[in-house]
């Protein structure tokens, strides 16, 4: 004869649905560690007020920094850019960006690096207060 | 059965719970002042001092960047969060006299409201750097 109590029975079933939730709550934080992130990239830009461009960008890793690319359609730069990981958070990424035909006019861009390797980011200008946000998908 | 259904049920939940937790919640509000550290990638031997001022802006934040007992800054920046980011911004730091000398850096947000960065600056591969800061209250 069981004489085990019913709330017993539900409290071990609780307990292993907490468990099996952590489990699967860890599992999707560790994949989405440290993704590749130099590459070819084709990425939507959209400004604060809804101008929608689409460009290439290369990422190009240079040891201790990365150099970012953005080209238009015949392959020119528009924005050159100087970038990092964060140490300890591997799937965020910055870059400080400038535009070649206008120097003055540098900025920030905030990267998160997806477990695809897709990357979505936001960005200011200095001294702005117009975010603007860029989708970028992985070419090769 | 139903000890199977609710743990079922339980179980998706938690997933649920877990997978919507971590982005798109919204972002802590970093105003205030801070007290920072900071030091070049490999090169802990030198170590510098520095206060950082962080004021909301409507969608970006306003950083200014002061050296030790200075009162004007040295440093201004504008600062965003990525909108599937919570835990984390970035800001675009200038030279106030030579707006030819900027950068960025990003800072992850610790429970504690401290700071944990990383900076490198535009066109020099050779200077990222390391830096902390605590929240003065």
């Amino acid at each position: 004869m069981n004489t085990t109590p019913k709330h017993l029975y539900r409290f071990a079933s609780l307990t292993m649905t907490a468990l099996s939730g952590i489990m699967i709550s860890t599992s999707i934080f560790a994949a989405d560690a440290a993704p590749s992130f130099a590459g070819s990239y084709q990425c939507k830009r959209v400004d604060a007020s809804n101008n929608t461009n689409t460009y290439p960008l290369e990422i190009i890793n240079n040891g201790n920094t990365y150099t970012f690319e953005w080209m238009d359609a015949n392959g020119f730069p528009l924005y050159y850019g100087t970038g990092i990981t964060h140490p300890t958070a591997p799937t965020l990424a910055i870059a400080s960006f400038f535009d070649p035909k206008n120097p003055s006019a540098f900025g920030v861009e905030f990267f998160k690096i997806k477990p695809d390797n897709s990357l979505q980011s936001n960005w200011v200008l200095q001294q702005s207060n117009q975010v603007g946000s860029e989708t970028c998908t992985r070419s090769k | 059965m139903n000890a199977f259904n609710n743990s079922l049920a339980g179980t998706l939940g938690l997933l649920l719970i877990s997978t919507y937790s971590p982005a798109f919640a919204t972002p802590a509000d970093i105003s205030g002042n801070y007290q920072c550290t900071y030091h070049d990638l490999g090169d802990t031997s030198k170590m510098y001092t520095e206060k950082m001022t962080i004021k909301k802006n409507g969608t970006v934040y306003n950083v200014q960047v002061f050296g030790k007992d200075a009162v004007i800054p040295y440093e201004l920046g504008t600062a965003i969060f990525n909108t599937e980011v919570d835990n984390a911004f970035a800001f675009v730091f200038w030279n106030i006299k030579d707006s030819t000398t900027y950068g960025s850096e990003i800072f992850v947000i610790k429970s504690d409201g401290s700071l944990d960065g990383a900076f490198s600056y535009n066109n020099n591969n050779n200077k990222p750097g390391i830096e902390t800061c605590t929240k003065l209250y």
